[in-house]
């Protein structure tokens, strides 16, 4: 084997295992966290409205949704999703996502967390702009 | 200084290995990540593919991100670089019509480039059948 052939063995192990390590080590990062749980949640009747007061001082009503609720509106025209405990309704993000229209409607109806962190986790802009959609929290 | 002066005409024939070796990186870190977390990427196949194919959504995702692994790498590797890297690059247009003009499809545009100028150039001074050990090199 020639000294170029082996020096560019190397290079494209390395690049391998570089590549393939950077790509693991944002997938061990965007690993699904367990939804925040409170001993103070007043009720699990779903749909209802509760004040979240409990643990901070934000004094707005969210209401509360299960997977049932989300999973009813998984069209284009009424999109909701639940991201990490919160329930969003995404349906005017639709055409603005900059990443086109199909990644978000992907996530109509069901658990988006996985795909949001794995795509946005950490990212401070995806997350203050989802923060807009914000329309309660999800209860199990 | 003179020493450094000297290596200045070697450094044009190393540009292509460099492209050849950054363009692989990224589509391997494509292929490792859609192997790791298929439903992370799910939401990017056409759904005309997934009738023509009868396959799942996650299963398409899993084998593109097999093929974007293995062809990455021996394109890296310098293997069969012609082929692979056109291979990838009409792979690459594949992508960009289904996802369009947005600014993923932009920044797709770029890699397709870098893949299509792979392709054009061949075989560079590093890979395994270099320029000047034969005569073919595709």
């Amino acid at each position: 084997m020639t000294k170029n052939k082996k020096a560019g063995l190397t290079l494209g192990i390395i690049v391998l295992l570089i590549s393939s390590s950077v790509a693991y080590s944002q997938y061990q990062e965007n690993q699904p966290r367990t939804y925040p749980t409170s001993a103070s949640r007043e009720s699990i009747n779903p749909g209802t409205q509760t004040n979240s007061s409990a643990n901070s001082t934000d004094t707005s009503i969210l209401k509360k949704y299960t997977l049932a609720h989300v999973a009813a509106h998984n069209t284009e025209t009424s999109c909701w999703t639940t991201i990490n405990g919160d329930v969003y309704d995404i349906t005017s993000w639709i055409s603005q996502h900059p990443g086109g229209k199909q990644a978000i409607i992907g996530l109509c109806g069901i658990d988006g967390s996985d795909a949001f962190n794995g795509q946005h986790g950490g990212q401070r802009r995806p997350a203050s702009e989802l923060a807009g959609f914000k329309i309660g929290t999800l209860i199990k | 200084m003179n020493t450094l002066k000297s290596y200045i005409p070697q450094l044009p024939s190393f540009a292509p290995v460099v492209l050849r070796l950054g363009i692989a990186g990224v589509v391997i870190w494509f292929g490792t990540s859609q192997l790791l977390s298929q439903a992370m990427w799910t939401s990017f196949i056409p759904d005309w593919v997934i009738s023509l194919t009868h396959l799942s959504a996650t299963t398409l995702v899993f084998i593109n991100g097999l093929f974007e692994v293995v062809a990455g790498g021996l394109v890296a590797l310098g293997f069969c670089v012609r082929p692979l890297a056109t291979l990838l690059f009409l792979h690459m247009i594949g992508i960009i019509a289904s996802v369009g003009l947005s600014p993923i499809g932009i920044r797709d545009i770029g890699i397709a480039t870098g893949l299509l100028s792979v392709a054009l150039y061949g075989n560079d001074i590093l890979s395994w059948k270099s320029p000047a050990s034969t005569s073919s090199s595709v």
